[in-house]
């Protein structure tokens, strides 16, 4: 207000000009503030009773984030689930194979304790309880059967290798070609022996081929001899084959005999040497013996199926023929 | 102020009243408002930036509570995956171990019997047309499958024509074993690796690997042709074959016990024995197969009823599989 203003003082009745003086200006200042902020206060307080304030919006922003992602975990958790599921299935058909027994459902779900992630107090305190508690009991599951699993897989997989390395540990083939072979004595015992001309217990099979034929190592094993021996066999190649059996394949070749030497580890099938007739024997062929445990077997029942169950067949017709032994 | 105000107008030189009027006081209270608001937004600013309201701390401490454990889960989720994943691989390592071939992949062992649909995609792609699409696709799959039905040979077909009923009842044209799930074909028709030659040699027939006892049925009507027990661990073990005329003989091997008698007439679907691992068998399963007219041929297109179109591809993708077989 520029303009002076004047009361009228009715005692000295002329106009008198109001000049209020610095406190009072002030104070009427501070009075007009005062009642601002009142109001504003008043006024802040009404609307964020019905309105969120800033704050609140960016947590309520971010809480939309946490669900989603909370939301999340359970959508990984059942895709988790049906893959175990699918590898419990395959778990069963192995073990079916294997012919071992299927895990006993008490197995299957032991070790699952409770969240051992949180303690007790931990617990108390929280907010969310069950949903948080929820979430850390499912995972630990998870892990338990996850382990479980895991554990039933490793002793199918010792199960499985062990298995396989006895099936190529046990003598399973013939040591020369069906192709080769000529004729075939299957005279396990006594008969009569050729050279010495006497009855003699003859402890092996005879396979007669020409001179220089392959002979094939009979299973996986480690030649343990592969010389000229004084006793009758001549060049002779044993391998052992670490689970109890040896095999002894006996009369090779004059010169040249062992394509392979002393402390060789050999496969099934591998060619190790060539027939002859050195030492005690009254013609080319191979005297093979199956031994197992020290003792000497009656090696056929350590033929497989060669090409297809007819050839077997053919094998043991030629057997019946009951060549005489040649050694 | 109770008391009046004059101010002096200097035109008139008189002291006039002052006069308030409306608009004044609206002014005022505008003024008033607008240092009321700047106050309240001062206050806001303040507040926001160093105090939380009750309201606002609880959605901070949820808010932490919930990504706390979020962050700790999530980890957890990670190694749950990995444990997942090294699962997956031993699952393959004893599968490799007794098979000496890759597993099947997931997406043709888990798309089960009637499980998913094959043209889920196409649904999902919001194909106007889809049903109409799906339909076509369907009927292309019939008729894929009619196709490799379609290696009758022209007098076969006129045999058909005037022989119908009796030759529908007496082809093979179910699985020799209970095989809902699909799951137990192990091994088809042509060259597998030969389990303890550890070679491709041709395989005659296809494996349905199953549990010891497992029921076995003849898969078309006819005479009991061969009803055989053999002891030796070398073969088709215990044997059975089937004469069902029209040049059609099937074989079932390494049974473990058979319950017909040679020149039995048996009907499709009757018990003829159950599954061993008689033979040269490493593991129980029924070896099948299907000789016509001397000649053994691929059994996998004489299973026509009771499969669905999809369960047949199925079963074709599992044959097809270069793998082991099991004796």
């Amino acid at each position: 207000m520029s303009l002076t203003k004047y009361q009228y003082n009715e005692d000295s009745c002329t106009y008198e000009a109001i000049e209020p003086t610095l406190a009072q200006r002030f104070r009427r200042g501070l009075m007009y503030f005062l009642g601002a902020t009142i109001v504003a206060t008043i006024g802040v307080l009404a609307v964020f009773k019905y309105f969120p304030t800033p704050k609140e919006i960016a947590y309520n922003a971010e809480r939309h984030l946490l669900n989603e992602q909370w939301a999340y975990l359970s959508i990984e958790e059942n895709n988790i689930i049906s893959a175990l599921q699918a590898m419990q299935v395959d778990d069963e058909e192995l073990r079916e194979i294997l012919e071992l027994d299927s895990l006993s459902l008490q197995i299957r779900n032991a070790g699952i304790g409770g969240s051992e992630i949180l303690s007790n107090e931990e617990i108390k305190k929280l907010i969310f309880k069950n949903q948080v508690v929820e979430q850390y009991k499912k995972i630990a599951k998870l892990k338990a059967q996850l382990s479980i699993q895991a554990l039933s897989f490793d002793t199918l997989t010792k199960y499985a290798e062990d298995r396989n390395w006895n099936w190529s540990h046990i003598p399973a083939i013939q040591p020369v070609s069906h192709k080769e072979l000529h004729r075939l004595s299957t005279v396990y015992g006594m008969r009569l022996n050729p050279v010495l001309k006497r009855y003699m217990p003859h402890r092996g099979f005879d396979f007669m081929a020409d001179r220089g034929d392959s002979i094939y190592a009979t299973a996986d094993g480690k030649i343990i001899m592969a010389r000229m021996t004084m006793g009758g066999f001549g060049n002779q190649i044993m391998i052992d084959h670490g689970n109890g059996y040896k095999t002894r394949y006996g009369h090779l070749q004059r010169g040249n005999a062992f394509a392979v030497k002393e402390g060789d580890e050999v496969k099934r099938g591998q060619l190790i040497g060539f027939m002859g007739s050195t030492g005690r024997s009254a013609g080319p062929h191979l005297h093979y013996e199956v031994i197992k445990n020290g003792k000497q077997v009656n090696p056929i029942g350590y033929f497989q199926v060669e090409l297809n169950p007819e050839a077997y067949e053919k094998m043991l017709l030629l057997a019946k023929e009951n060549a005489a032994p040649m050694d | 102020m109770a008391r009046i105000k004059y101010i002096y107008n200097t035109e008139t030189c008189q002291y006039e009243r002052v006069s308030i009027s409306a608009w004044d006081v609206a002014l005022n209270l505008l003024g008033f408002l607008t240092v009321a608001l700047m106050i309240a937004i001062g206050i806001l600013l303040v507040f926001n930036r160093y105090f939380e309201s009750p309201k606002e701390i609880v959605l901070r401490k949820e808010n932490e509570e919930l990504k706390l454990h979020y962050d700790i889960l999530d980890r957890e989720m990670t190694d749950v995956q990995e444990m997942l994943h090294n699962l997956k691989e031993r699952d393959d390592n004893v599968y490799r171990l007794i098979f000496e071939a890759d597993p099947i992949p997931s997406s043709i062992r888990t798309a089960g019997a009637g499980g998913s649909n094959k043209y889920k995609d196409l649904l999902n792609k919001d194909l106007i047309q889809e049903d109409l699409i799906i339909d076509d696709f369907n009927r292309l799959d019939k008729l894929k499958r009619q196709m490799y039905i379609q290696t009758k040979s022209y007098d076969e077909i006129i045999d058909l024509a005037l022989h119908k009923e009796e030759m529908l009842a007496a082809i093979p044209a179910i699985q020799p074993i209970n095989n809902k799930e699909l799951t137990r074909l192990a091994s088809g028709f042509g060259l597998r690796i030969h389990p303890i030659y550890k070679i491709k040699k041709m395989h005659t027939g296809l494996d349905f690997s199953a549990p010891r006892g497992t029921p076995i049925y003849a898969t078309g009507a006819g005479k009991v042709k061969k009803a055989q027990n053999s002891y030796r661990k070398t073969g088709y073990g215990n044997q059975v074959e089937i004469d069902h005329g029209f040049g059609y003989v099937t074989k079932y091997a390494h049974m473990q016990m058979i319950t017909v008698k040679k020149g039995q007439e048996v009907k499709r679907g009757d018990l003829i024995g159950y599954v061993g691992s008689t033979g040269g068998s490493t593991a129980p399963h029924c070896h099948y197969e299907i000789i016509k007219d001397g000649k053994k041929i691929d059994p996998i297109q004489y299973i026509i009823q009771d499969v669905t179109d999809e369960e047949y591809q199925k079963l074709l993708d599992l044959a097809s599989r270069e793998n082991q077989s099991l004796g």
